[in-house]
């Protein structure tokens, strides 16, 4: 199964670009990479356009990450949510924590 | 109707592979579509936590699947034996939104129709359904 996270720096924010499924197999990687955007910006986008599937393992990194991201003054939002991930959010309790400016 | 079954071992890549079965086995019913994804994410959660209930212990017996379709319904089994847990005896509460874990099993309650959970010799089977609306 093809899982690829990559962290694009820019500017004004590190932007983490989700391709495949985060799961139990992928947890690791995903993790690593999006500690490497909070590592070069305080402000993280998660792009998961590209996400088939995010576990609650998925959206416990991101929960983590962006609380680090707020006492840094900073934020970490998702963008371009899938139909089926934005179900999920709503679902989790987290559609206002982690979902962006729409 | 019979069960279609599927033998995994308790490794992280078997997740992936319970829902690839899943899909496999329902993917073609017309009215379980809609429900797909909800269906891949607790499919998924399950056999996450049965993957991490041997991290504890010697058990080494695999990880069980088995789906059935129905006239008006889809049914999952998963079992894992990995010496027992201490079965849940109504749906979690989802985790304040600040929390970083503790989601999984109150997601597979909203997700699924129903979840029962059962103890098996040596592991916990947890059951799965989804019924056919109207």
């Amino acid at each position: 199964m093809w899982f690829s996270a990559s962290v694009i720096e820019g500017a004004g924010a590190a932007r983490v670009e989700v391709v495949g499924e985060v799961d139990l197999a992928t947890i690791v990687e995903f993790r690593r990479a999006v500690r490497a955007a909070e590592a070069a910006h305080a402000t993280v986008e998660v792009d998961l356009s590209g996400a088939e599937l995010i576990d609650s393992l998925g959206l416990g990194v991101l929960v983590g990450a962006r609380r680090r991201c707020v006492e840094r003054g900073g934020s970490l939002v998702v963008v371009d949510p899938p139909a089926h991930v934005v179900s999920l959010l709503d679902r989790s309790g987290l559609a206002s924590l982690l979902g962006g400016p729409s | 109707m019979t069960w279609q079954r599927l033998v995994l071992p308790p490794t992280a890549e078997s997740v992936a592979a319970a829902r690839a079965f899943v899909v496999e086995v329902i993917g073609g019913l017309d009215w379980i579509r809609p429900r797909i994804e909800d269906l891949r994410l607790v499919v998924s959660e399950v056999v996450t936590n049965a993957v991490k209930a041997y991290d504890d212990g010697d058990a080494t017996g695999p990880i069980e699947m088995a789906v059935q379709v129905q006239p008006d319904a889809v049914e999952v089994e998963i079992t894992d034996h990995a010496g027992g847990f201490e079965l849940p005896s109504e749906p979690p509460p989802l985790p304040h939104e600040g929390q970083e874990n503790g989601r999984g099993l109150a997601l597979v309650a909203s997700m699924a129709d129903g979840v029962s959970y059962r103890a098996v010799p040596e592991g916990t089977c947890v059951h799965l359904q989804w019924r056919r609306p109207g």
